[in-house]
């Protein structure tokens, strides 16, 4: 799937790697736009909470001392309100932060554990690989959203919780796509003469087969991402996420439960769209990176 | 050769057995692992006295673990998944409706989605790089960008509060939910309360099966004999079709996870159209903490989704006689 040759012999190169795989991104029209929406997004995400706007959970009033329900955008609430009186902007602005922390630690995670148990699988074969793969095939087995909700009626409903539950039935595609580059890369030369030189098997996987597999890592890491954030929106979109964190699902759940929907058309749209730029932009830099790899695959690169 | 199909027949079926037990192990688990004591739990402060009784005594929680564990089973395997705390009737009965109201929903959907996949994206994968290929790719994959809840409000918005056309939710007018199945298949009100999150359904997953089909085909377009047959002088619509049905195996595979996640998806949109299906079931089931009604809802999607597993797997082997079954 990917072009390794390059990098065979000066295997920990893990850095130059991801770079070279990842420059492409940049120079594609619609990456440098995606790349552009993230970087504003991881912006808003770290400095949001500081800026001089209400807490997302702050009642706003008129300027006649009334609770400011259902505004429509105005100069005093831009973007509006909501049916309690929050403002809209203040929530959407506190609520990327919710979605950066769940995306950036549910794909840390599934990565970690994924890259983990595939690259054992695959390095060490026999035994190993079929209690592994097993194991795979049954999280494979599992329907996603139905499981998430069973372990959170349990568990209870959090942002730890979320991005655990997401690990936890996400690491099985990455656990296969690393077996199957690790089956391949296990028999190169480079392998075969670092075994020869008696470099340990932890050392050969993660020092000599691992930089190898970082554009797949990233390519994964950013689907992670993306998976989080969904899965986040959706649990709390049905009811099911923290009630204390503002996030976008959250204020979907609220603004369709409230039965404002058509009348309250700001606080609908808002966080809607904004959702969606950031799983749009987040799927065109999954794509372009995924191009970049099959295109290397077939030596084009 | 029929050896190994045989062979392939048995280790699947085997596989399938060995997942259920699984599931049932981990509902088992769960069920106890919950915080707090789990009879305590199960026998909630909503029962009446008997009830609870017959709970005990039914699960046999009075007994040590291993013979609960095995009462478990054998009650879940005849169908009897106990006593709703919410609705204080068997689990069964509420389960088994739903289940048959999301598949009226996801049968026709997925179906559609396949053979719309199939022909869209071979024909414009056969256009590769012109102007349909180019806007009849870019408009499904941005919509899969957009979460299926939110689709599904706009969609709720436009045609059900804007327009009026459609209905806002649930699955007939109140009073009428009693019907039997072909009652309402047979109704055309039916099918308006169907249509939005039908097409929610349609339109969310379009868009992955299509890009797959459209990047077999281009492939398959340099095969030999895709030229042999242009220029045998076919008609280039019939070489196209000789080779979309090539490239139709992928599909088929990719099925396979597709029926777990549009089982997910449907979740999301039964709670936008209030469809009475399983997946708003065990939304309600989890939010009311009633763990029976949750545990059953989740046994039976998951079944379901192992049991297509099994049929596409077998389908697979089935239409591709090349596939060696030795491995897994």
């Amino acid at each position: 799937m990917i072009n390794v040759q390059k990098y065979s012999d000066t295997a920990s190169r893990a850095r130059r790697i991801a770079w070279d795989f990842f420059a492409p991104v940049f120079e594609d029209r619609w990456g440098k736009f995606a790349m552009t929406i993230l970087g504003i997004y991881v912006l808003i995400g770290i400095v949001g909470p500081y800026m001089p706007i209400p807490g997302p959970f702050e009642y706003l009033q008129t300027s006649s001392g009334q609770y400011a329900q259902l505004e429509p955008p105005s100069s005093e609430f831009p973007l509006g309100t909501t049916y309690l009186g929050y403002g809209v902007l203040s929530q959407t602005i506190h609520s990327f932060r919710t979605s950066l922390t769940v995306g950036v630690l549910s794909a840390v995670l599934v990565v970690a554990i994924g890259v983990n148990i595939g690259l054992v699988s695959g390095y060490y074969g026999g035994k190993v690989d079929t209690v592994l793969m097993g194991l795979t095939d049954m999280a494979y087995g599992l329907p996603f959203y139905p499981m998430a909700i069973i372990l959170i009626a349990i568990f209870g409903s959090g942002l730890y919780t979320i991005a655990a539950v997401i690990a936890l039935l996400f690491w099985r595609s990455v656990a296969r796509v690393t077996r199957s580059e690790a089956l391949s890369l296990r028999e190169r030369e480079f392998v075969k003469s670092a075994k020869a030189a008696g470099s340990s098997d932890v050392k050969i996987m993660y020092y000599h087969l691992l930089p190898n597999l970082v554009p797949l890592i990233l390519i994964y890491f950013v689907f992670a991402i993306t998976w989080g954030i969904l899965l986040e929106a959706s649990l709390s979109f049905i009811g099911l996420g923290d009630p204390d964190t503002v996030s976008w699902g959250l204020m979907l759940h609220e603004v369709f439960g409230s039965g404002e929907l058509t009348r309250a058309w700001w606080w609908v749209i808002v966080p809607s769209f904004t959702l969606w730029l950031f799983i749009w932009s987040l799927y065109v830099v999954a794509r372009t990176l995924e191009d970049n790899a099959t295109v290397s695959a077939k030596g084009g690169a | 050769m029929s050896n190994s199909l045989t062979e392939f027949l048995v280790r699947r079926l085997v596989s399938f057995v060995f997942m259920l037990f699984f599931l049932l192990t981990a509902i088992f688990v769960l069920f106890r692992v919950m915080p707090g004591d789990p009879t305590a739990m199960l026998v909630s402060g909503r029962l009446t006295e008997e009830s609870r009784q017959a709970m005990l005594e039914n699960f046999g929680l009075n007994r040590p673990l291993h013979e609960q564990y095995i009462v478990f089973i054998r009650n879940v395997l005849q169908g009897d998944f106990g006593i709703s705390f919410f609705y204080r009737e068997p689990v069964a009965d509420v389960i088994f409706p739903s289940l048959v109201n999301t598949l009226m929903i996801m049968l026709p959907a997925l179906t559609l989605v396949m053979i719309i996949a199939y022909f869209w994206g071979s024909v414009v994968g056969w256009n590769k790089g012109t102007a349909l290929d180019r806007w009849g790719t870019y408009i499904p994959v941005s919509l899969r960008a957009v979460p299926h809840f939110i689709l599904g409000l706009g969609l709720l918005i436009v045609f059900s509060y804007n327009l009026g056309w459609l209905p806002t939710g649930g699955m007939g007018p109140i009073g009428g939910a009693d019907k039997s199945v072909l009652e309402r298949l047979t109704s055309p009100t039916f099918y308006k309360y169907a249509a939005l999150p039908f097409t929610t359904a349609l339109l969310h997953y379009i868009a992955d099966p299509m890009m797959l089909m459209r990047n077999n085909i281009i492939g398959e377009r340099e095969k030999d004999y895709v030229e042999l047959h242009r220029l045998k002088g076919l008609h280039p619509r019939q070489v196209r079709r000789r080779a979309a049905r090539n490239s139709m195996l992928p599909l088929l595979t990719w099925l396979t996870p597709m029926i777990g996640i549009a089982f997910g998806g449907q979740i999301l949109i039964e709670v936008v159209f209030s469809w009475p299906g399983i997946g708003r079931e065990l939304v309600l089931a989890a939010q009311r903490q009633d763990m029976p009604v949750a545990q059953a809802a989740f046994f039976m999607v998951a079944v379901i989704v192992l049991l297509t597993n099994l049929v596409v797997d077998l389908a697979y082997g089935y239409f591709d006689p090349r596939i060696s079954y030795g491995k897994t």
